[in-house]
């Protein structure tokens, strides 16, 4: 018992990790059992050769080099699939024990956070970025958590709130260039979150230091270990220049995967738009505007990302809105209708949007199929 | 008044400040300055009716003095004079029933009473027990639990534990030169790594907004001064009677009855000048000097052991000489005592500094305490691990500080090694959100000397702790152990080992040799890169963050040079092994007053007292 909470009234510790670990053990469980699924009908057919992790940056993603670079430490134990699917699930699980916590945290009845889980769960774009263990579900891990880190900002603004943010700004150079790209953007949202720094610019620029030192030093961290591997800046930098080569696609179709794949982006506008103490509205728009660019820009820059990947990303957006923010009850309700429809929208829409064979593959239940070890 | 001592409206105000303070009219007046001590208990014992005895000219006779009451002597301000025609003729303060029972229990109906001033009474005391309390100073503790004291740096169990491992390690280098080098890497790597996450954390939890839970400005003032206990104030102090006045002025400005203000100035018996110019202060009747008899060790530890056995607060801080704390700081530690479990029995506020600007030294230094006062020990805090205390600014129960008899006077960090005491005997230390400026050390040389003490002491608390590693294990819990090797055992380590490494890194990349890569097998060469970069970045990053919670932006720039500060650190912890080897308790003493910002101060203050 310290000092300093001495003079507030005494709370009985729960433990409150008891349910939200269940929550993602039956997450895990759920989804080793799809993988395992699709697995066994042949659907997922990615396997990643044994290279050196620097090398995935070339293909995009410095993160999925990581993981992948994690996964061949369980080589021998399991299969190099294998290892990098339990990865993402063990990730995908995480996830939602923290969004059910969060949730139950910012007030969320019993029931309906249940609920809200299931139907996430069952959301056929999470479940396909999951268990296909593609670099899309980086892109979405550091979108969902670009959010809260967002809004820690905005409505907190201590220095744990600054320390977060600063450490997800490289979480989004890691994922990728398309992500990378908005690095500039949002680091001004250091300075500016800060009543002091918006009117000095000694302390203006103090912030920005402090907001951009992660970012460098991981910057300076890839850079040595790339020239340890003999990788030179030209190629390091190389990602950056393709994905930004112009390259025109729809931008129509990915737009309208988002409005009807993640209506719930929707609860997000309206909690923006109704007067409230706990409205953020720097942060209720950047749930739209960061899945919005993915969409902007794979349509005219050559991002190479899935054309369903700005829907998911909007979803990811806003359950990590949703884990940071507290809404009033009846918008439980509207939240839960949303990420129903959602669902429904996409099972119907999976024929259009799913990768070749992942829809196929969930049927017939074959499970024998997946190979461990 | 008839004596013409004091005035009516002295009396109205002496009166008034009595009823709200709920202290008795006596110490409102002595500690207002209304009266002079002397002239109140003369007064006293002409209204009372008995003699008034000055001890300093007529002490008392020792054969009649008790050992065993030496405490009450302190505690009921009250002392056997002399014998009288076959009576005890008892001196105290105030004929309270609570006195006449004391009396009554010792010499039966054959006492009278006369009157004496407590200063009387302390300096009675201080002469009668002098050797006494000057080894329970010392050997106290010692004497209690020699394992938790450092008067012996290492024990024979460890000694041979050292020189087992030395043996084993050049028996390995000689058998497998290869194999050795590259364990010996791993493991440092290992440790950096454990080290870098460890601080990580400690700063992630400190840096929330939730750590720093405050005792808020409503709370304290929903204090009634009425209700406040006697607060003891320690202030050691060695050849520093240059800052005394802004000590004076400090204490002054606190939030506090000054009646029930209870300040000792903990002087040396040989600090002829400090002594001198404590009393042409004309300081208020709250401030008392004690004495220490000279002995070795020659520290502060030894001398605040020393002061302890004539304090009669309920609560005790110490504060350096030159220590600037924020008014409220005793009512928010009352606060905290008070609301809190009766397991807490320290609480440490939290230091920074006033003299920030003036140098790159006194720049990275208060980043350096930024950070830990401000993110490391409030995580530590949240952690619920102990908390190794700062040097001043620490509150105490006196009763539970008695307890562990005080101080250890062999270890020259005897606040960190106290809080790691504290919680092996089942109490807690938490911090609260109220500040003390001190001068930062902006000298060098003298920075050097008081960090290199800082790091012996660190290296002695861990050894003495390490005794016996299973009982400190049960004590503090796996958290608490693991945080005590990483926040007070590896940091002494580190800054050791931290030039050999330098030198390696810089001999592989700078000179362009590699005869050092078969060092680094994989993952730990990996690893020792993540640390090389990543990790030491991260670390500056981190001293920089420290600059945020108290809006220091000025710091935020010069805050990236931390390597270099870094190395000022190695070099003090060389000094620091070499002492602790050559002259385990030697007290490296930090000079106070030498900022321009002090002198600003004490030209100030040296104003206002002319005019």
């Amino acid at each position: 018992m310290s000092a300093m909470s001495a003079s507030l009234p005494r709370i009985v510790p729960k433990k409150t990790w008891v349910r939200p670990a269940a929550i993602g053990l039956l997450t895990a469980m759920v989804l080793l059992l799809l993988g395992g699924n699709l697995a066994g009908n042949g659907a997922l057919e990615r396997s990643v050769a044994a290279q050196d992790m620097l090398l995935r940056w070339e293909q995009g993603s410095l993160l999925q080099g990581l993981i992948d670079w994690l996964a061949g430490w369980f080589i021998g134990v399991v299969d190099q699939r294998t290892a990098l699917a339990l990865i993402y699930i063990t990730v995908a699980a995480v996830g939602a024990a923290a969004l059910f916590r969060q949730l139950r945290t910012s007030d969320w009845p019993l029931v309906p956070a249940v609920l809200a889980l299931l139907l996430v769960v069952s959301h056929p774009m999470l479940l396909q970025t999951v268990t296909t263990a593609g670099p899309e579900f980086l892109i979405v891990i550091a979108t969902a958590l670009l959010i809260p880190g967002r809004r820690g900002l905005e409505a907190v603004g201590d220095a744990q709130s600054v320390i977060n943010y600063g450490l997800i700004l490289p979480l989004l150079l890691m994922a990728g260039p398309s992500l990378a790209a908005l690095i500039p953007f949002l680091l001004l949202a250091v300075p500016l979150s800060d009543p002091e720094a918006r009117r000095r610019p000694r302390a203006f620029l103090a912030m920005l230091l402090v907001g951009i030192v992660p970012v460098l030093i991981i910057v300076l961290g890839v850079v040595v270990i790339a020239a340890r591997s003999g990788i030179g800046p030209g190629a390091l930098i190389a990602p950056f220049m393709r994905a930004f080569e112009a390259q025109q696609s729809s931008l129509m179709g990915p737009v309208a995967l988002m409005a009807l794949s993640a209506p719930v982006g929707f609860a997000v506008l309206l909690h923006a738009l109704i007067p409230d103490r706990r409205r953020k509205v720097f942060t209720s728009a950047m749930v739209a505007v960061v899945p919005l660019y993915l969409a902007v820009g794979n349509s005219l820059f050559a991002f190479n990302l899935s054309p369903w990947l700005p829907a998911v990303a909007l979803m990811a957006a806003a359950l990590g809105w949703l884990a940071a923010t507290r809404i009033r009850s009846w918008m439980h309700w509207l939240v839960l209708l949303l990420l129903l429809a959602g669902s429904a929208a996409s099972w119907w829409l999976a024929p259009h949007w799913s990768q070749p064979g992942w829809l196929d593959g969930l049927m017939p239940i074959q499970l024998f199929g997946w190979q461990v070890g | 008044m008839q004596l013409g001592c004091l005035s009516v409206l002295d009396l109205a105000e002496a009166t008034r400040q009595s009823a709200e303070w709920g202290h008795g009219l006596s110490h409102v007046l002595i500690a207002g300055g209304h009266v002079r001590r002397i002239q109140y208990y003369q007064a006293l014992a002409d209204v009372s009716g008995v003699p008034f005895v000055n001890l300093l000219e007529l002490p008392s006779d020792p054969s009649v003095v008790e050992a065993a009451d030496r405490f009450d002597y302190t505690e009921r301000n009250v002392t056997p004079w002399r014998m009288n025609g076959g009576r005890m003729l008892v001196a105290t303060t105030s004929i309270t029933d609570e006195v006449r029972a004391w009396a009554w229990s010792r010499y039966g109906d054959a006492y009278d009473f006369v009157i004496t001033s407590p200063y009387d009474i302390l300096w009675q005391t201080q002469t009668l027990f002098r050797d006494h309390d000057s080894h329970k100073a010392r050997e106290g503790l010692y004497e209690w639990k020699p394992q938790h004291s450092a008067k012996f740096t290492v024990t024979k169990a460890q000694k041979v534990t050292m020189l087992v491992c030395v043996v084993g390690l050049v028996l390995a280098l000689v058998i497998a030169p290869l194999p050795t080098a590259i364990a010996l890497m791993s493991a440092a790597t290992a440790l950096y790594t454990l080290t870098f996450v460890f601080k990580f954390i400690l700063t992630w939890v400190g840096a929330s907004r939730r750590a720093d839970i405050a005792i808020s400005d409503e709370a304290v003032a929903s204090l009634v001064d009425r209700d406040l206990p006697v607060y003891t104030v320690l202030v050691p102090m060695y050849r520093e009677a240059r800052v005394l006045p802004l000590l004076a002025q400090a204490l002054k400005g606190l939030d506090y009855p000054a009646s029930k203000l209870e300040v000792k100035l903990v002087l040396e018996e040989d600090d002829d000048e400090t002594i001198s110019a404590a009393k042409e202060l004309d300081l208020p009747g709250n401030f008392e000097i004690i004495r220490v008899p000279p002995s070795q060790p020659k520290t502060k530890p030894k001398a605040c052991n020393y002061a302890l056995q004539f304090c009669r607060g309920e609560y005790l801080t110490i504060y350096d000489a030159e220590d600037q704390p924020e008014p409220d700081q005793l009512k928010k530690a009352v606060l905290a005592f008070q609301t809190a479990e009766d397991s807490l029995v320290c609480v440490q506020a939290r230091l920074n500094y006033f003299n920030r600007g003036e140098n790159w030294l006194t720049k990275m230094f208060t980043l350096e305490y930024s950070q830990w006062f401000d993110f490391l020990l409030p995580g530590l805090d949240a952690l619920n691990v102990p908390i190794p205390l700062g040097g001043t600014s620490n509150h105490f129960k006196l009763a539970a500080l008695r307890q562990v008899n005080g101080w250890d006077p062999y270890n020259v960090t005897e606040d960190a090694d106290l809080g790691i005491r504290l919680a092996q005997e089942g109490f807690t230390v938490g911090v609260i959100n109220s500040t003390t400026y001190e001068e930062a050390n902006g000298v060098m040389s003298s920075w050097v000397k008081q960090r290199s003490r800082w790091i012996k002491g660190y290296m002695q608390t861990w050894l003495v702790h390490m005794r016996d590693p299973v009982h400190l294990y049960r004590s503090i819990g796996p958290v608490g152990f693991f945080s005590f090797h990483f926040f007070i055992g590896a940091p002494a380590f580190t800054v050791l080992l931290n030039p050999i490494l330098w030198a390696i890194t810089l001999l592989m990349y700078g000179a362009k040799l590699e005869p050092f890569g078969w060092l680094f097998v994989e993952p730990f060469g990996t690893l020792a890169l993540f640390n090389l970069v990543v990790g030491n970045l991260f670390l500056v990053y981190f001293g920089v963050v420290a600059a945020l919670k108290r809006r220091y932006y000025d710091l935020v720039v010069v805050g990236l040079t931390l390597p270099f500060y870094w190395v000022l650190h190695s070099v003090a912890g060389y000094k620091a092994l070499k002492q602790l080897i050559t002259n385990p308790h030697y007290w490296e003493k930090t000079e106070h007053g030498t900022s321009s910002f002090t002198q600003a101060k004490l030209d100030d203050a040296q104003k206002k007292r002319a005019t």
